[in-house]
């Protein structure tokens, strides 16, 4: 058992972040999370009756997680005003490194939990993906548009932009879903997202001039 | 695999067809139309379907049953699978009340599949017209499955009938992973084919209208459903057949990526763009083309868009795209997945 998670479970009182916390440090990309979330639960050193205790059922346990990255990356799309073009190149940038670095690692672990856990309900299937990819997706959106009022961004469609970054972004996850992952190196994913980033926000600057 | 539905299959089918013929010394029913009656071939079929071959899964017990004592543990039941072009399978399944004739999807499928490796899988040819009897009797699994194949046995068992068929020169053992290799292979690289084509009319056209019409067929051919289908199935079953997924990579996502890494070299060579790491751009492209595409494909959610909601994702992802390496910037990137863009008239 691993130590966080003992104390989630001894203190009496459920703690869901404690469990979260422990459960995320052993989600990585291991494809035998493909077969469900007994490895993971192995690895945690916690049983499938501690995540009934602690979250009601498993596929609340599984949207909670979902929710937790999510929160992770939206947090970092508040930027308050956006003034000028790098001021959002900086937000979108810190916001991309995140992301990538999800994409590369936890997250290939959490889309296979749901791919082999959701292919018994597709109603688990909706509730991840609106805790996650789509409160993500609506963070990232409104974060465009108004880059877009402030006059900084030239979007036609936020909603269409930012599927097109969040599909670059992603671009790890689906390399490492068929066994092609990408490299990990802190500088080489600095370089690629700030790449993308600037592929973007040029092409999206671009149609105003 | 050898199947009749396969486009070379098809089309000898068809010639022999205009060729052949009702065979002589044939007596047709009063009352059948004149043109039936012109197609009956020499067996008395209307159609004529060369011989395939089916994947014979010989397979221990599911649920426990009372006579499971009396055969071999490996080889308590038999089963007929058949993969088709679209990367579906036939399953033909003898139950005690039926006789299960259905399509199922490929990650159906390779449960059935998992199901014939418990066992031992077979690949053997059906026998046109077949030498089997309809009066053996006792309809169990090894003679209805033998009966499919037309052969002429007198087993009652799936043991025995596997021993009867492996003695054939022509059955091969298989294994899941190379059944799925074989498939996906096939599916997958006829999809990419005919979305990465182009055609003699098209190569007058600028390099932004063929960048679009490429967008436009990568994403019509990604939300094919069968494609759809096999590609959750390569997810899914990475674990435990690697090589199928790495298959489905390898004829997808990377030949789209070889198509566009040629087309962004010609262009930049024709001077419409400048691009220092064409294979770079190629996969950024394909990403934003993508969008939430293909994680709501493998989640099996979302609303397929329509051929205008394609056609303006292709537009938008180009222009985005376009605009972005045509931007005035200082190239940067030093890894090889960058994309670097030089300042306009440097």
């Amino acid at each position: 058992m691993t130590e966080s998670f003992g104390r989630a479970r001894h203190s009496g009182q459920p703690d869901k972040g404690a469990v979260l916390d422990a459960v995320s440090v052993h989600l990585d990309r291991d494809e035998r999370l493909l077969s469900g979330i007994d490895p993971l639960l192995e690895r945690c050193g916690c049983t499938k009756r501690d995540i009934l205790t602690t979250f009601g059922s498993v596929d609340d346990f599984l949207v909670a997680l979902a929710g937790r990255y999510a929160d992770q990356l939206t947090d970092l799309l508040r930027p308050g005003d956006i003034r000028a073009l790098d001021v959002a190149r900086d937000v979108l940038k810190q916001f991309g490194l995140a992301a990538w670095k999800n994409y590369t690692t936890t997250l290939v672990g959490l889309v296979r939990l749901i791919i082999a856990e959701g292919a018994r309900s597709q109603n688990l299937r909706d509730r991840v993906y609106e805790a996650g990819p789509t409160r993500v997706s609506k963070a990232l959106c409104e974060f465009l548009a108004h880059a877009r009022d402030s006059g900084v961004l030239d979007i036609a469609d936020p909603s269409l932009a930012t599927e097109q970054l969040m599909g670059v972004l992603r671009e790890p996850l689906y390399q490492a879903l068929l066994l092609h992952p990408m490299a990990e190196a802190a500088a080489e994913r600095t370089d690629i997202v700030a790449a993308a980033i600037d592929l973007f926000l040029d092409g999206c600057a671009g149609r105003r001039s | 695999m050898t199947t009749s539905d396969e486009n070379g299959g098809h089309r000898e089918e068809w010639f022999r067809r205009k060729e052949g013929g009702r065979a002589r010394g044939q007596k047709v029913v009063r009352g059948v139309p004149p043109d039936l009656a012109n197609s009956i071939d020499e067996n008395g079929s209307l159609v004529t379907v060369p011989p395939a071959d089916w994947i014979i899964c010989f397979v221990p017990g599911l649920q426990a049953q009372w006579w499971h004592r009396f055969v071999p543990s490996k080889h308590k039941h038999v089963f007929a699978m058949r993969p088709t072009s679209s990367g579906s399978w036939i399953l033909v399944e003898p139950w005690w009340t039926r006789l299960m004739v259905t399509v199922l999807p490929p990650a159906d499928a390779v449960r059935y599949l998992r199901w014939g490796a418990m066992g031992n899988i077979l690949r053997v040819r059906e026998n046109v017209p077949g030498r089997a009897s309809q009066l053996r009797g006792w309809f169990n699994c090894a003679v209805l499955t033998a009966f499919i194949l037309g052969r002429r046995t007198w087993t009652w068992t799936p043991h025995g009938l596997f021993r009867r068929l492996l003695k054939e020169d022509g059955t091969r053992s298989e294994e899941v992973q190379d059944l799925l290799v074989e498939q996906f292979s096939r599916v997958v690289k006829q999809h990419s084919s005919s979305a990465l084509a182009i055609g003699a009319d098209q190569t007058s056209m600028s390099f932004e209208e063929l960048l679009t019409i490429i967008a436009r067929n990568m994403i019509e051919a990604m939300l094919t459903p069968s494609l759809l289908e096999i590609y959750y199935t390569a997810v899914l079953e990475a674990d435990r057949y690697p090589d199928a997924t790495r298959i489905f990579a390898r004829e997808g996502p990377e030949r789209a990526i070889a198509v566009l890494t040629r087309m962004f070299k010609k262009a930049a060579d024709d001077g419409d763009i400048e691009l220092h790491d064409c294979e770079a751009a190629a996969h950024r492209f394909l990403a934003m083309l993508h969008g939430d595409m293909r994680l709501q494909g493998l989640l099996q959610i979302g609303r397929l868009p329509t051929p205008s909601q394609m056609d303006l994702r292709a537009r938008a992802t180009v222009k985005t795209f376009l605009n972005g390496v045509r931007a005035r910037r200082v190239p940067h990137v030093r890894e090889q997945q960058s994309l670097s863009v030089r300042r306009v008239g440097e």
